[in-house]
């Protein structure tokens, strides 16, 4: 597996975000700080085909349910793209660098 | 003891109905306002407007400091009221110096009759009376009389020993300016004070013949006046009752008294019944109320608020102080009302207490109502607390009323009213020893008891007098007949509908315009004739949208507009709220209802809806009645307020039980099914989730909704039997985010066994396990990627270990006699359509729990039958989620009409949208006809109402207290060289520290009082009154004595700013037909000009992607000269900056050249001038900011506007603006100037003061060839020189870069300016690089201004807007001659725009401009000239009238102009270029709009008589400013250079519409204007029989009709110059007319009549107006 960079996979994340929904309001730009939930109106059921259809662009496993959990636990007010990204660059990479070794 | 002997044994018993309700209290015109400022829990407390009381005289933080008050804070109502006293017959002279509470009683009254419909139907007003509460507290009427009779000879008395210096003739004059604001006490005003005449006015004015007395009892005045009312009305002696109380006492002396007792709230805040309460809040008001016998009502159809069971009242007895309250009195009081009303305590839900908030009466109350209510059954609270003080504040006498109304509205509306400020409740209302609550959110009342919903309203007075009144709900009508006072929601629906798209796109543009041009007419009225209006769907396309206002729906539609003109457009679902669906496949596709099952309940789950909708409401009550249980379901759905987490986490754990959820959901359920039903949207198929699939049984008609709810007691029972008869096993739920064969394979791979109780979704199973698994479980399915979550139930649900539950089940069912299904059912367990025959049924329904939910085969099933819309008809939402997950990728519409996280009101709106979007068959009238919303005709001028401040006839009384006036530093005389003779006891007073004593003015000029201020009084009667002459403020603050504050400045241009873009936008709106263009300029042909070829509207939205482009490679050129003053606050470097931008004059040197009017004084009557940043500025300040923080090079500037001005004044602190940037896109980059609070520039609506978008490129663009431009017939223009000094234009050396025109034509022209140097333009550097140069760029646009002018005629433009601007070369040097080419593309009656290109030597292109645009001002050729030259011109037109001129009067009037009515540009025009400082001061003080116009339009034209005067006498114009005007109740004295001879006095008016009248006479004279109207009879009785006559006889009786009206008035004027109106003119008695000469003869008939007193009227007429001169 090649190397991503996050401009990479924020412009696949996005089309991603755009489709999970419906009813995208097109009026709102999403950037790093857009929030899933709140601006986007995602329910627990969009963000759970959004990790499934993740999986599925990048062809792997992705622990989304600890990165849900820690999202839970630690309170966060909503989840942003940018959260988003810093988990999925984490493990992307990990994983592209253990393909790479 | 025995009740009936101990509280007083009532024997007048009797219900009494609330019939009318009126109100004003802080923060609410009227009662409407009141209840929803209730319902949004809106505090209404605020500071003090200075005008009230001036907190920097009278406040001091500590609250120890005599004669001071600690605190600002209050309730206030205004500074004043809006009053219409031609509509009650009132002579607004009899207003001026009268007690305003007066007029606001009577205004109330009048409004409280209206509200019961009896303005327009008969009542026996002879067996009406009006007991009203109030007390003798100073009121400003009184404290103006103390001003007048005490205070003001002590002020005399004050300045002669201060000054013994000073003459007899100098004291007076100083003793004249002290009294000068504070009105003479006459026998008309004197009766205001004294205190009961206010009900007396009342009766007198509405004719009732019952008693009228006013009651003072303090804070308990309210509700004694109703007690008295109730106990008349059942001795039978009164047929109507009206009772109320007021109070408009908010002044320093009586909160002084407050203060003493360290009663008001030193925290800022009235807690009432909080730990923390630390006092009260005074406030003010007034409350009415109507009362009937409750028969009476019936008979009469009268609407019934809530009927009065009964009252008490009692005193404290011996207390331990006078103002110490008592239990024991309190109590008593409460008892005797519950034992009038015969009503049992415990069935009162709701009591809205004193609640003052200070810790000693909260405390005692809570003690009275513990004694007199009891302890809380089984620890239950079943009463809510509450008092509306926490809102409003204490509004004292008018406080009982207050409660009275708010409890009326509560019973009316069912709904337990919020009480804010509420942190923790004092301790003895949480314990169970007292069975009351405190309230703190707004809630339905759910009520199922066998009782109505009753309520108890406390009041406690001063001086130990209690009072009580115990009210009921009244039952007898239907709730959806009755209108609610919650008719404004925070969004509304808007559907459109068009038979194909280009329709569509019509109507959208066509409501748009409407909607932006409509005055006065609410959201809902709007929505309401929209979609009642509705085709039957059919072909038709729909939009529908949710906004919250009209500038939101503009918004929205622009957006669905722009999307709809895409063809490929073929669905919109924004959650915003923008709605489109026009496939065949949704629109033609069947409807399904989901009712949703237990898990979907949360607390307070459309508790929003049932307070605006009685239909589900009802639902939940009919639960409760049905429960029949000691703890009724509302009790666990709507509990009490939580004040802490424990208490919440307990409320939700309740609910969660296992027969609370069934039963909460099921209700809920229920009531939106009601509610759909109420819309008349039916469902084609139905299915439930769980015991969900009860409700859908039910709403098929197996059962029926009601009946179902009404036996959920017996399931509840049911439940309750069998989980103590069985042993339930226990079992672990879990939600599992995945499909039923990922969940099986993981489970497998532990060799764990689970069952799939619920197929949701795709991606949702529930399982059920063994709950020893469900950990290890849960842990391994996270771990492979799969979401879990526990659910909060311990038992399998279905699955087999609920088939002890299928025999009950059987047998509820069983006993239910089931019908069959009129509308299919699908069940959830079998996805099969519920059979027909009962055992069939039972077979399925006994299996509810006992079988898996396949939801997911269920949905498929119903899309395979055609279903394309599902409405999920219960709470939370989740069902919708999970048809979408289903369904996913293929057409289909899954709606909530409840989410989780969203207000109900909302989610339902939304919901709405949709189903009318997708064409589905519903009414939708039930959404707004309680809300008594209007049908419009969709014309916005028939539509439009005016405010109420704003119709005719209205004047605003104001309320505040007036104080002596202190005379100007310069009015009073410099002590003689001698030092004044001081007793030794009075030292001499300190000059104020930060005021810079004027030269020669000595310390004990320091002013001795605070200025007075007034309000004007502006009115409209009958006839078309002159606008009067207002009272102004004298003197200015003594710091800055001439200093024009800059906020004032700014509200100025922000009024002109809305006044352009109003009119902008009702033109285009209106345009269908061009204005008529007058005159000279008709024949000039518009129509030949092409249409502009470029789209503003395109280049707004920014594009949706997000972006991170390719940096530029162009590095940035130096310099940014307009930068220098500029700071970084933020950036994201690539993406935004905002920087702080300081307009400083002594930096951005050459502002000071672009002062848009010219003023001349001669005598040193000086103005700040006000700089104003030309747009091309602004363009020049992106420009440089763009290129500076994205780097790159500017290649265009687009949509460059300039809403409102940039300024900067001198002498000033720096105007202090951000200027904004973000990136749209690789190459645009968004600008933005706004107003920053700090300096408080960004007054009115919005703060953007200039915006535009700036393209960056690598490199400039290749120059396209210039346009060339062929003008046959061009004859050259005025050459620069000319042009600036005839002040053509108005710019200064900076900006004049014109050098000549050598062509002009109607088609275009070609003009040439020079590059100037620009080394004197800032003081950082000598040298500045411009992108664009600013002054040459302007001077192109001079250009465009100077085109019509010298073609068409004297016009006047101010661009407005720059389409395009392409830059294809750097700016050219100094020295450097460009031409600029112009074509005109339209000039319209407002607008002027056009194309030109800017050529550099050699004719390459420098600048291309595409839509510039200009905004054309409308003056007359006299206001032209006057506006260039104000020192040498006159504004008016002389009116030649022969009598007059006889006798060496000039008369000078002025044509209305509508732009001149408009305060922004007026006062522009006016004030800025002919108002001494003194005068400018006094118009500042003015306090609105109406009042500064006429003020400007009236000092305006005087100036102008005495300046054409002036000129006549001695040759010589004098400056604007220099001749001063001094207003004094009604006549004009005159100042001037000149000095005391010639002799000379000014009068004018001006009328409604801005026709205004100046003359200036030797001798003092009177004017007066009045509208002829050949049709508008006047009404007669204003003239003698022998008058009458007169007139009749003359040749043109209409026109001498009105020029006797005139005449009248004028002489009144001229005799009683102190009265400002219109008690007295009519009785002026003609005694001769000479109608050869337009002369009039009268006289006062009171006096005596000879020569002497009689007065001559010199009368003309002109054109539409009569003008009156009275003189001797």
């Amino acid at each position: 597996m090649e190397y991503l960079t996050r401009d990479q996979v924020r412009a696949q994340v996005i089309d991603l975000l755009k489709s999970a929904r419906e009813d995208f309001d097109s009026s709102i730009q999403i950037t790093d700080q857009t929030g899933l939930f709140h601006d986007l109106g995602f329910e627990s059921i969009d963000a759970i085909g959004l990790s499934s259809t993740l999986e599925g662009t990048f062809d792997q496993t992705l622990p989304f349910p600890e990165f849900m959990n820690r999202a839970k636990r630690e309170q966060w007010k909503d989840i942003t793209l940018g959260n988003l990204l810093d988990f999925l660059m984490a493990n992307l990479n990990r994983s592209a660098e253990r393909v790479a070794a | 003891m025995n009740a009936a002997t101990t509280y007083g044994g009532h024997s007048l018993r009797g219900d009494i109905a609330i019939v009318g309700v009126a109100c004003t209290y802080p923060g609410a015109r009227d009662a409407e306002r009141f209840w929803r400022n209730i319902a949004d829990k809106v505090s209404a407390i605020t500071e003090v407007d200075p005008r009230r009381w001036d907190p920097e005289i009278f406040y001091d933080p500590n609250p120890d400091a005599d004669n001071r008050l600690y605190s600002k804070l209050g309730g206030f109502v205004g500074t004043s009221f809006s009053f219409n006293p031609a509509k009650l017959g009132i002579p607004p002279s009899s207003i001026e110096g009268a007690e305003p509470d007066h007029f606001f009683v009577l205004r109330s009254v009048y409004e409280a009759l209206d509200d019961a419909g009896y303005l327009t139907r008969p009542f026996n007003r002879e067996r009406t009376s009006f007991v009203l509460g109030r007390g003798a507290y100073m009121g400003p009427g009184a404290s103006w009389l103390t001003m007048r009779t005490v205070m003001s000879g002590y002020a005399e008395r004050l300045i002669r020993r201060l000054r013994p210096d000073l003459s007899g003739d100098e004291l007076a004059r100083l003793q004249k300016q002290v009294e000068t604001e504070i009105p003479i006490l006459t026998a008309e005003n004197a009766g205001g004070l004294i205190p009961n005449i206010v009900t007396g006015r009342v009766a007198n004015r509405l004719n009732f013949m019952g008693r009228n007395y006013t009651i003072d009892a303090a804070c308990a005045s309210s509700l004694l006046a109703v007690e008295e009312s109730v106990q008349s009305l059942l001795l039978g002696r009164d047929d109507m009752a009206i009772a109320g109380g007021v109070h408009l006492s908010m002044y320093v002396p009586f909160l002084a008294v407050f203060d003493a007792m360290r009663a008001i709230s030193l925290g800022g805040a009235i807690r009432p019944f909080d730990e923390n309460a630390d006092g009260t809040m005074s406030s003010e008001g007034v409350g009415i109320l109507i009362l009937k016998r409750l028969a009476d009502a019936e008979r009469d159809g009268d609407r019934i608020y809530a009927v009065v069971k009964g009252t008490g009242s009692a005193s404290d007895g011996k207390a331990k102080g006078i103002l110490s309250p008592r239990v024991e009195g309190e109590e008593l009081a409460v008892r005797r009302g519950l034992e009038m009303a015969g009503v049992a305590p415990e069935t009162v839900g709701l009591i809205e207490g004193h609640g003052t908030g200070t810790a000693v009466g909260d405390g005692m109350e809570i003690e009275t109502l513990t004694r007199v209510f009891g302890s809380a059954p089984g620890g239950r609270k079943t009463t809510a607390l509450g008092s509306v003080k926490s809102n409003i504040g204490h509004a004292m006498p008018a406080a009982g009323a207050a409660g009275l109304i708010k409890t009326a509205l509560a019973l009316y509306h069912r709904v337990l009213p919020a009480t804010i400020n509420v942190e923790k409740p004092r301790e003895a209302l949480s314990t169970p020893a007292s069975r009351v609550y405190l309230n703190s959110e707004t809630r339905p009342w759910i009520h199922g008891g066998e009782t109505p919903r009753r309520a108890g309203v406390n009041a406690f007075g001063f001086g130990g007098i209690n009072a009580h009144v115990v009210l009921e709900e009244y039952r007898g009508r239907d709730e959806h007949s009755q209108p609610t006072l919650l008719r404004d929601w925070e969004q509304e629906v808007f559907v459109f509908e068009g038979a194909a798209r280009e329709d569509l796109l019509a109507r959208l543009a066509a409501i748009r315009a409407y909607a932006i041009a409509v005055e006065g007419v609410a959201p809902r009225d709007l929505a309401y004739t929209l979609n009642t209006s509705l085709g039957s769907a059919g072909e038709a396309q729909r939009v529908a949208i949710v906004a919250s206002t009209f500038e939101d729906l503009a918004q929205k539609i622009d957006r669905v507009a722009k999307r709809l003109e895409d063809p490929n457009c073929s669905q919109i679902r924004e959650r915003q709220g923008l709605y489109f669906f026009p496939s065949s496949e949704i629109k033609g596709g069947k409807t399904a209802f989901l009712f949703p099952g237990e898990g979907s309940q949360y607390l307070n789950m459309l508790a929003d809806l049932a307070i605006h909708f009685p239909v589900v409401r009802q639902s939940f009550d009919l639960a409760d009645r049905a429960a029949a249980r000691e703890v009724p379901p509302s009790a666990i759905l709507f509990p009490p307020p939580a004040f802490s987490e424990d208490e919440e986490a307990a409320a939700e754990a309740q609910l969660y039980s296992i027969e609370r959820a069934t039963e909460t959901v099921l209700t809920a359920d229920g009531a939106i099914y009601r509610l759909l039903e109420h819309l008349k949207l039916k469902p084609d198929v139905l299915a439930g989730h769980s015991a969900g699939e009860w409700i859908a049984m039910a709403v098929s008609g197996m059962v029926g909704v009601d009946r179902f709810i009404g036996s959920m007691n017996r399931l509840a029972a049911m439940y309750d039997r069998v989980s103590r008869d069985m042993e339930v096993p226990r079992k672990a739920m879990l939600a599992v985010g995945a499909g039923a064969d990922k969940a099986r394979e993981l489970a497998g791979q532990l060799g764990i066994q689970i069952r799939i109780a619920n197929d949701n979704c795709p991606h949702q199973v529930v399982i059920v396990v063994e709950p020893e698994e469900a950990p290890r479980l849960a842990d391994h399915m996270l771990k492979g990627g799969v979401f879990v979550e526990k659910l909060p139930y311990d038992r399998g649900y279905h699955t087999p270990a609920f088939d002890y539950l299928s025999a009950p089940l059987r047998e509820f069912f069983g006993s239910l006699n089931l019908a069959a299904p009129s509308v299919p059912v699908l069940s959830c367990t079998t996805a099969e359509y519920f059979p027909a025959e009962t055992p069939a049924i039972l077979d399925v329904v006994a299996e509810t729990f006992a079988r898996p939910l396949i939801f997911q085969q269920t949905i498929e099933r119903m899309y395979a039958d055609g279903v394309r819309v599902f409405v999920e008809a219960g709470p939370r939402g989740n069902l919708t989620a999970f048809v979408d997950d289903i369904l996913r990728g293929r057409p289909h519409l899954a709606i909530p009409v409840d989410q989780y996280r969203r207000p109900g009101l909302l989610s339902l709106q939304h919901a709405v949208a949709m189903l009318a979007a997708s064409h589905r068959a519903m009414d939708l009238a039930p959404l707004y006809e309680r809300r008594g919303a209007r049908k419009l005709t969709l014309d916005a001028k028939a539509d439009s109402v005016l405010p109420e401040e704003k119709r005719p006839g209205a004047m605003q009384i104001p309320v505040y207290h007036r104080l002596l006036g202190i005379p100007e530093p310069s009015e009073i005389p410099a002590p003689n060289p001698a030092p004044p003779l001081v007793a030794p006891s009075i030292p001499p007073p300190a000059p104020a520290p930060s005021a810079p004593e004027p030269v020669g003015v000595s310390v004990s000029s320091a002013p001795l009082f605070r200025e007075p201020v007034r309000e004007a009084v502006v009115h409209e009667a009958e006839f078309v009154d002159p606008l009067p002459v207002p009272a102004y403020a004298y003197s200015t603050p003594s710091a800055a004595p001439y200093a024009v504050a800059p906020s004032a400045v700014a509200e100025h241009f922000s009024l002109m700013e809305e006044f352009l873009d109003t009119q902008a936008s009702v033109m285009s709106a209106l345009a269908g037909a061009p204005q008529p263009v007058p005159g000279h300029l008709a024949d000039f042909a518009y129509a030949d000009f092409d249409e502009p070829d470029y789209d503003w509207e395109a280049e707004l939205a920014p594009p949706a992607e997000a972006l991170e482009p390719e940096p530029f490679t162009a590095a940035p050129a130096p310099g940014f000269p307009m930068l220098s003053t500029a700071r970084v606050l933020e950036e994201t470097p690539g993406q935004s900056v905002k920087l702080l931008l300081t307009l400083d004059l002594a930096e951005h040197k050459y502002l000071i050249d672009h002062v848009l009017y010219h003023r001349k004084s001669e005598c040193g009557h000086d103005l700040n001038r006000l700089a104003n940043m030309p747009m091309t500025g602004t363009v020049e300040l992106f420009c440089e900011a763009a290129t500076r923080h994205f780097g790159g090079v500017v290649t265009a500037v687009h949509n460059a506007r300039t809403p409102r001005p940039v300024y900067a004044e001198e002498n000033m602190p720096p105007n202090v603006v951000t200027l904004e940037l973000r990136r749209l896109d690789a190459s645009r980059i968004d600008c933005a100037i706004r107003a920053t609070q700090a300096n408080h520039t960004a007054i009115g609506p919005g703060d953007l003061l200039a915006s535009g978008i700036v393209e960056l490129g690598n490199a400039l663009p290749a120059a396209p060839e210039p346009m060339t431009l062929d003008l046959p017939g061009a004859r050259p223009g005025r050459t620069g020189p000319e042009l600036y000094a005839h002040h053509t234009m108005f710019h200064g050396p900076r900006f004049q870069n014109i050098v000549d025109v050598p062509q002009m034509s109607l088609e275009g022209m070609i003009g040439r300016l020079q590059v100037l140097p620009n080394t004197d333009c800032f003081a950082s550097t000598s040298a500045p690089a411009y992108l664009i140069d600013p002054h040459v760029f302007d001077a192109a646009g001079q250009l465009v201004g100077y085109w019509p002018i010298d073609l068409v005629g004297p016009i006047t433009l101010l661009p407005i807007r720059i389409g395009e601007a392409h830059r294809y070369a750097e700016s050219p040097a100094p020295g450097t001659v460009v031409e600029v080419r112009i074509k005109i593309l339209e000039l319209t009656h407002w607008h002027l725009l056009v194309d030109y290109d800017v050529v550099l030597p050699g004719n390459r292109l420098w600048l291309r401009v595409k839509g510039w645009e200009d905004w054309r001002f409308h003056w007359t050729p006299a206001m032209y000239d006057f506006y260039r030259f104000p020192w040498e011109y006159a504004s008016g037109r002389t009116l030649s009238i022969p009598g007059l001129a006889n006798a060496g009067a000039v008369c000078q009037v002025l044509d209305p102009i509508a732009e001149l009515l408009k305060p922004g540009v007026s006062e522009m025009v006016w004030m800025r270029g002919t108002l001494s400082p003194r005068e400018v001061a006094e118009l500042e003080a003015l306090p609105s709009e109406q009042a500064r116009t006429a003020y400007l339009l009236e000092s305006g034209m005087a100036k102008d008589a005495v300046r054409v005067w002036m000129k006549s006498r001695t040759g010589r114009w004098y400056c604007p400013p220099d001749v001063e005007i001094f207003p004094r109740r009604g006549a004009l004295e005159v100042a001037g250079p000149w000095g005391a001879d010639p002799a000379i006095y000014a009068a004018a008016a001006a009328a409604p519409g801005g026709y205004t009248a100046g003359v200036a006479s030797p001798v003092p004279a009177a004017v007066a204007v009045e509208r002829y109207l050949a049709k508008a009879a006047p009404s007669p009785e204003i003239f003698l029989p022998e008058e009458r006559e007169w007139i009749e006889r003359l040749p043109d009786p209409a026109e001498w009709t009105v020029r006797a009206i005139a005449a009248k008035r004028a002489v009144a004027k001229w005799m009683r110059p102190e009265q400002t109106d219109a008690a007295y003119w009519p009785s002026m008695a003609i005694l001769r007319i000479a109608a050869d000469r337009g002369e009039l003869t009268l006289a006062d008939p009171g006096m005596a009549v000879n020569a002497e007193d009689t007065v001559t009227v010199h009368t003309h007429r002109d054109g539409d107006w009569i003008v009156a001169v009275a003189m001797k």
